[in-house]
């Protein structure tokens, strides 16, 4: 049943990680985004709640709680976690040690400011961390919605491709969206024909319901039979620099096979506009506005994954346009991301707007397009 | 009708959260599109806070904007934090309660309610000051209609309403009586 309802942004988010068939929480509340621990605590201790199988813990801190997480997984518990600014840094730990055993878990992360404790209000600083944390050569995938409505969309969404690709997956999100309150559209993912990818046990020589073949992508992992049963097994530890090479080309190679299904963006405004604006999340959505204000004189490009980035498709976008501006309310972040894959690709000249942990409003990106000497 | 933007700034614990959350959720229960947002930090009480709401029929995803259609302010030191939202055809209310110096705004005819006074000696009861402010700013929204808004407050306060009856009747004239003074 679809239903339009006022919420926040958090309830938002609780209400798509139980809409996603998700029964576990773990977890360690962090301003912006506690209200999603609130709403799951609730419901878990609800008689419908226990019906269902829902589990909350806090933790005692988010290492705790990520570890917990990452357990659960392994037990075949669809789970989450929420966090923010120092608890997405605490969190790292246990997401690398998902991307080397390809656990499929699933993080909102709302955004705050930072370097560290700063502000608990707003930034989109937490690109970097999020889209590369980890000691190294992991995968990650994450999804930038810009609106109430996509963080209940990509809130479902995100576990599906969470496991499906089994790759740890993050909604990135900010402070921002997770407190403001609107109109959104709570359905049930099966009514819109959206069917939810079930979990697997992955438990470290723990039978297995269902056989490899069917679960996508498989031949990554080490399947080992004895006494005519199988295991799977998952490491994070490794001995030889060799098996460590073998293994790190293995995830990569999974990756490459499936990473351009994932990618993910949106186009908006006029195709033939000279100025190519290039924004994610929230600021993507005040940018909107500003291509309608400023009346065909530019057009969006929004990544909704940042990882994998849609590279070819920003490729596209850039011919044609005269100049590029990144807005973005971090120092860099964003930009860098699209300097890379446009390097060599075009002439434009870029403008990067930076606007560390504040907000940028339609008005002022009115005034980036508008304002700028002709090129 | 056009997005309609609104400002609301005091000390925390005034009410300034609840006032601009309350119009929104009643604005969309009257078929409106609304979007609301805070402006939170650390603070609870002893510092100033600031809401923002915008109202329409189509209503954007950026919570946010930099001029204000409608500006409230609940306290001497909100003036000067949210100066910079006032354009020339901005409508003011200032609760004259906590708001003495007008020096600054007299271009803007600001609509001087005492909602404090009201409050206490009117009602003898202080907590119905932001419903008092909540009718004066509800007069000022195009395409809000009265009984509506009304009906949505009873709403929104049901389950206060239910523990304690007689709270209905009293926000209920708050919110007219700051209606009357827009």
């Amino acid at each position: 049943m679809s239903e339009k309802r006022f919420l926040m942004g958090n309830e938002i988010l609780a209400l798509a990680a139980r809409a996603a068939g998700a029964t576990g929480m773990y977890g360690y509340p962090i301003t912006p985004g506690s209200e999603i621990l609130l709403w799951w605590a609730k419901e878990a201790g609800s008689e419908k709640g226990k019906k269902d199988g829902m589990v909350f813990v806090q933790a005692e801190d988010e290492i705790g709680a990520s570890f917990m997480l990452l357990g659960a997984v392994l037990s075949g518990q669809k789970a989450f976690t929420a966090t923010a600014g120092p608890g997405n840094v605490l969190m790292q730990d246990a997401f690398s040690m998902c991307e080397a055993m390809r656990l499929p878990v699933v993080a909102y992360i709302n955004q705050r400011g930072g370097p560290s404790t700063s502000t608990v209000i707003y930034s989109q600083s937490e690109v970097n961390l999020t889209a590369f944390g980890g000691n190294g050569n992991g995968y990650r995938i994450v999804y930038a919605p810009s609106n109430l409505q996509e963080l209940y969309d990509y809130g479902i969404k995100a576990f599906n491709t969470a496991w499906k690709y089994r790759f740890p997956t993050f909604l990135l999100g900010d402070g921002y969206q997770a407190k403001m309150m609107g109109e959104v559209d709570i359905y049930d993912p099966h009514e819109r024909g959206v069917a939810l990818v079930p979990t697997e046990k992955y438990l470290l020589e723990e039978k297995r319901d269902r056989p490899i073949d069917q679960v996508v992508p498989t031949p990554e992992v080490h399947i080992r039979n004895q006494d005519g049963v199988e295991y799977s097994c998952y490491r994070n530890c490794l001995n030889l620099e060799e098996e460590t090479l073998q293994v790190n080309m293995e995830i990569k190679h999974a990756w490459d096979k499936v990473a351009h299904e994932i990618e993910e963006h949106e186009t908006y405004g006029d195709p033939h506009a000279e100025i190519l604006v290039v924004a994610f999340g929230i600021v993507g959505a005040a940018a909107k506005q500003a291509i309608d204000q400023a009346g065909g004189k530019a057009r969006l490009f929004r990544p909704i994954t940042l990882r994998p980035f849609p590279a070819k498709a920003l490729r596209a976008a850039s011919k044609g346009a005269k100049r590029i501006i990144v807005a973005e309310s971090a120092i860099g972040q964003l930009s860098r991301l699209v300097k890379e894959e446009l390097y060599g690709v075009t002439d434009a000249p870029m403008v990067e707007y930076h606007r560390p942990s504040i907000g940028i409003s339609a008005e002022e990106i009115t005034r980036l397009i508008t304002e700028l000497p002709e090129v | 009708m056009d997005t309609f933007k609104i400002v609301i700034c005091g000390e925390g614990g005034q009410g300034v959260q609840s006032i601009a959350k309350i119009i929104a959720i009643a604005a969309f229960e009257q078929g409106k599109k609304a979007v609301y947002v805070p402006y939170f930090s650390t603070e609870k009480r002893g510092g100033v806070t600031e809401a923002y709401a915008q109202i329409g029929d189509v209503v954007p995803s950026y919570p946010k904007f930099e001029k204000a259609d409608l500006w409230v302010v609940l306290s001497q030191r909100a003036v000067d934090r949210i100066y910079g939202f006032l354009k020339d055809d901005t409508h003011v209310i200032v609760n004259s309660y906590l708001v003495k110096d007008l020096s600054k705004l007299g271009r803007w005819h600001p609509r001087e309610i005492d909602a404090g006074k009201i409050a206490k000696e009117e009602f003898k009861k202080p907590r119905v000051f932001n419903m008092i402010i909540m009718g004066a700013m509800v007069k000022l929204i195009p395409g809000l209609d009265r009984n509506k808004f009304e009906a949505a407050l009873d709403h929104v306060f049901a389950s206060k309403y239910a523990k304690d009856p007689s709270l209905k009747e009293l926000n209920r004239k708050a919110f007219e009586k700051g209606y009357a003074l827009a």
